[in-house]
């Protein structure tokens, strides 16, 4: 059996655990609302268990993704979207995870941006994904507070949407060595606790679009992030 | 009292629907399989369907096939309540409709309360 094929193996095993899991995720989000609609536990109990498996099953669909997207080497197809209401989104889905985790959410966007090109499924799925990990990466960390940022590239006609607020260091070069041990580490990022999937997950998907997860700084905080070109059909009217 | 008919073969995940909707006020029967459905479906008909479609030995479009083919079954509304994701759900909405599937829900995120509501819109 040759590399290809023990590869292929593990990835579709790896695609039925991810299905599988939505079963026992379901199952304790639908019993931890019904504890909630039922008075049988506290408000704020069942609400934890709640949001832990509705984020749980929010990424399992976006790992799903990503591996699709890493196994067939496909690219997903892009059209206008509007990153910062994305980001916005994303902020929203994200709200009562980090709460729970003690992490603020802020959302910034400089400017006023037309559409970008982008997929927005994927978009979405990816800014999730990127979201989660950053919100388990910084809420054991003294400083628990997150920016979602869309904001001007320095160069050119892009865009730029990231999430930002690791504490210490973290460069590109981290990245790439990150990006090298993942798989293989239990933490390919000393700066980030944990695996660190939901980086791994975010940068297949957006490489799928013709983007690519880079680190970056901004305002004094290391994050993640991702150019985009702007849509130019509104640049035609 | 309103009887939906939950066709779903995760029990524990079925039961959980069953509560939820005895909570809302509503009468609901658990099955797991087509075959279950038919044969209670025989003895009660049900007011509504919410039905996953990933069913042991047949799926459930094949289940809505059967139960659609028996007269007095055939104006009872269905909601479609799968683990299928909506990208990969390609069907024909005239198909759907003849199968009286009046709603498909994405099972891992829909809420109880969400499923309840649109219950409640069709009964």
């Amino acid at each position: 059996m040759d590399n290809r094929t023990h590869g292929g193996d593990y990835a579709k095993m790896l695609w039925s655990v991810a299905e599988h899991l939505k079963a026992p995720l379901s199952v304790i989000s639908r019993q931890a609302e019904l504890a909630c609609l039922s008075g049988q536990y506290s408000l704020d109990e069942a609400a934890k268990m709640q949001t832990q498996a509705d984020i749980g099953l929010a990424l399992v669909d976006s790992y799903l993704l990503g591996l699709d997207l890493w196994q067939n080497q496909t690219e997903l197809p892009l059209e206008a979207v509007s990153v910062s209401g994305i980001m916005a989104d994303t902020a929203h889905r994200l709200y009562r995870y980090a709460r729970q985790m003690d992490v603020t959410l802020e959302i910034s966007v400089e400017g006023r941006f037309g559409p970008a090109m982008a997929n927005p499924k994927g978009l979405k799925a990816a800014m999730l994904s990127l979201g989660c990990a950053m919100v388990e990466a910084v809420q054991s960390s003294q400083k628990r507070r997150l920016t979602l940022a869309v904001h001007r590239s320095g160069q050119g006609q892009g865009m730029i949407a990231g999430i930002y607020g690791i504490s210490g260091q973290f460069n590109s070069s981290q990245w790439e060595s990150g990006q090298v041990l993942h798989g293989k580490s239990h933490q390919p990022l000393p700066a980030l606790h944990g695996s660190g999937a939901g980086l791994f997950v975010a940068s297949s998907i957006l490489q799928a679009m013709g983007s690519q997860l880079d680190a970056g700084r901004r305002l004094r905080q290391n994050g993640l992030r991702a150019e985009f070109l702007r849509s130019q059909q509104l640049a035609l009217i | 009292m309103k009887n939906v008919l939950i066709i779903e073969p995760n029990r524990l995940l079925g039961q959980t629907y069953v509560k939820s909707l005895q909570l809302a006020g509503l009468e609901a029967r658990l099955v797991g399989d087509a075959q279950e459905a038919i044969d209670y479906a025989d003895t009660k008909n049900p007011d509504l369907v919410l039905i996953e479609l990933q069913l042991a030995n047949h799926s459930g479009l094949e289940f809505l096939h059967e139960f659609r083919s028996y007269a007095e079954w055939q104006k009872v509304p269905v909601i479609v309540n799968t683990v299928i994701p909506k990208q990969r759900f390609n069907y024909d909405p005239q198909y759907l409709e003849q199968l009286g599937i009046k709603k498909v829900i994405y099972k891992p995120t829909a809420s109880l309360q969400q499923i309840i509501r649109e219950i409640r819109a069709l009964l």
